[in-house]
């Protein structure tokens, strides 16, 4: 199924996912992870992709990061189809231990930099910047190993962030860490957004943290992943979990949710 | 610098009680009960014989007298020469073995089919190509020391982290910059392991090398003072390839705790 947003016909979306399915495996073993999936997202949208364990949710995010690719169908980002990794697409993973772990949290946010040759001035400025806005200058110099959790996905967060690029991908990015610290990771990552030009997709289990993050919430089905649908969340922000407003759209989530007899979400 | 690593006091000094116990059950073997039949020194007699080869003017002095210095210090370029040159190929070799399957493919049956040749058994061939040289020496050390580093680098450079590649591979990293910032770190611990273990085979080989190869060094002077009755030389080189070849361990260590301060904090 393919959903445009009905208010922003004509504009171009950023990223366009056609027709696919993701395949595992060979002959009497194959897994069919993904099904039919189309998708369709415009620039600047905050989307969370909501669905239970092993629908394929992380298994979407890896085709437009690069590190997959479609057994059938078509991934364009900026137009472009998808053919690796690349800098216009960030990514931040469900383990912090993706940050390097021999690197500062000021070396691990240059490292993108410092690999693609900018000139030393531009990478102090720019780290220093992305520094600021995750709010760990205080920690530059700490390896990843000496923060809290939460502090790790901030750094892995300014980490990708600093390349600027069009697109972050994030796969679950808080799901290890405890209810209160996901809280304020959750406010803070909006605030962040509000301040910079991003598209976000943000992969969660969470029915609550894909209302309270998303402009829209893409609900799929468990394996074969399926979108099952698109739900739009105008609310606005800094939005109230108990607001009545935010739990219609949280039985309409749950509901569709539901249509799957074998997929219960995880409870919060 | 700091040697010891247990800083606990009661520790260092039953650490000191066994090393004087052991000295003084010596002293009174031989002394006392007469062991060994007057072949035997006792630790005094030692002790003098070091202290004058060194070069204190204490008694005769004889063709010992100051010699200790040249022999110590050509033993230990010798061991130097040859470590540095075996870890400057095998650490490159390693990697690339470890990350490419053309290189392993190529590279790991020779390595395979030249490791299980103990390494005196170059002896004669290095004798043959280098002479009675402080090359053979050199090329017996560097032979020797290669296969433990080759192996933990290929260990260690197999086991990088599918994070940490996704993550050099989203923030731009080329292939190259891929190995020289992340694949060289990872393996780091691995590969300061090789280094260690090959300096402990660097001081072995390097006396046996000298011993039937070399005209000079600390191996020399063990195997000629042997057929000059010089039972006392003979302990007082054994003492000072002991002190030398704990040094050298300790400067490996000093080199890990500075390469791996990200690791300590890991391991907490």
């Amino acid at each position: 199924m393919s959903v445009a947003d009905p208010g922003k016909v004509g504009e171009t979306p950023i990223v366009s996912i056609s027709d696919v399915r993701v395949e595992y495996g060979v002959g009497a073993d194959t897994v069919l992870a993904l099904s039919n999936v189309s998708l369709r997202v415009l620039p600047r949208t905050f989307l969370t992709i909501l669905g239970p364990s092993g629908c394929g949710k992380s298994t979407l995010l890896n085709l437009v990061a690069g590190f997959a690719a479609p057994t059938s169908g078509s991934v364009l980002v900026e137009g472009r189809p998808v053919s690796g990794p690349s800098v216009r697409r960030g990514v931040v993973f469900q383990d912090s231990a993706a940050l390097f772990p021999w690197l500062s949290v000021a070396d691990n946010i240059a490292f993108g930099l410092r690999v693609s040759g900018r000139p030393r001035e531009e990478v102090e400025r720019r780290t220093a910047a992305a520094l600021e806005l995750v709010r760990l200058t205080a920690f530059a110099n700490r390896y990843p190993s000496e923060l809290s959790g939460g502090m790790r996905q901030l750094c892995a967060i300014a980490r990708a962030l600093v390349m600027e690029p069009p697109v972050l991908l994030m796969d679950e990015p808080f799901a290890a860490l405890d209810a209160m610290t996901r809280e304020r990771m959750q406010a803070q990552l909006v605030e962040i957004w509000e301040r910079i030009h991003v598209t976000i997709i943000f992969i969660t289990h969470s029915v609550d943290e894909a209302i309270y993050l998303g402009d829209e919430v893409l609900v799929m089905s468990g394996r074969p992943g399926r979108v099952l649908k698109r739900l739009p969340v105008n609310l606005a922000r800094p939005r109230s979990p108990t607001s009545a407003e935010f739990n219609a759209i949280k039985k309409e989530a749950l509901e569709s949710l539901a249509f799957n007899p074998n997929q219960v979400p995880n409870k919060e | 610098m700091k040697l010891l690593t247990s800083s606990n006091a009661r520790h260092g000094l039953l650490r000191i009680a066994v090393l004087a116990s052991l000295v003084a059950a010596w002293h009174f073997a031989v002394v006392v009960g007469q062991a060994g039949g007057g072949f035997i020194p006792a630790p005094g007699a030692v002790v003098r014989a070091l202290l004058i080869w060194i070069g204190l003017p204490i008694g005769e002095g004889g063709q010992y007298a100051g010699t200790w210095a040249p022999a110590a210090m050509a033993s230990t370029g010798r061991v130097f020469a040859g470590f540095l040159a075996a870890a400057a190929l095998a650490i490159p070799l390693g990697i690339l073995i470890g990350r490419y399957r053309i290189a392993a493919d190529i590279l790991d049956p020779v390595i395979q089919l030249l490791r299980p040749v103990p390494v005196s058994a170059w002896v004669p061939f290095s004798m043959v190509f280098f002479g009675i040289k402080p090359a053979a020496a050199i090329f017996l050390v560097a032979i020797g020391t290669f296969f433990p580093i080759v192996l933990n680098t290929i260990a260690g450079a197999r086991h990088v982290s599918d994070l940490h590649l996704r993550s050099a591979a989203m923030l731009g990293a080329s292939r190259w910059r891929t190995l020289t910032h992340v694949i060289l770190f990872a393996a780091m611990p691995s590969i300061l392991t090789g280094l260690r273990v090959g300096m402990g085979l660097a001081w072995v080989l390097v006396i046996v090398a000298e011993m039937v190869a070399v005209k000079s060094g600390l191996g020399y002077e063990l195997w000629n003072s042997y057929y000059y009755s010089r039972m006392d030389i003979i302990v007082a080189v054994m003492v000072s390839i002991g002190v030398f070849g704990f040094l050298s361990d300790q400067l490996i260590l000093l080199i890990s705790r500075r390469l791996l301060a990200w690791h300590k904090a890991t391991d907490k």
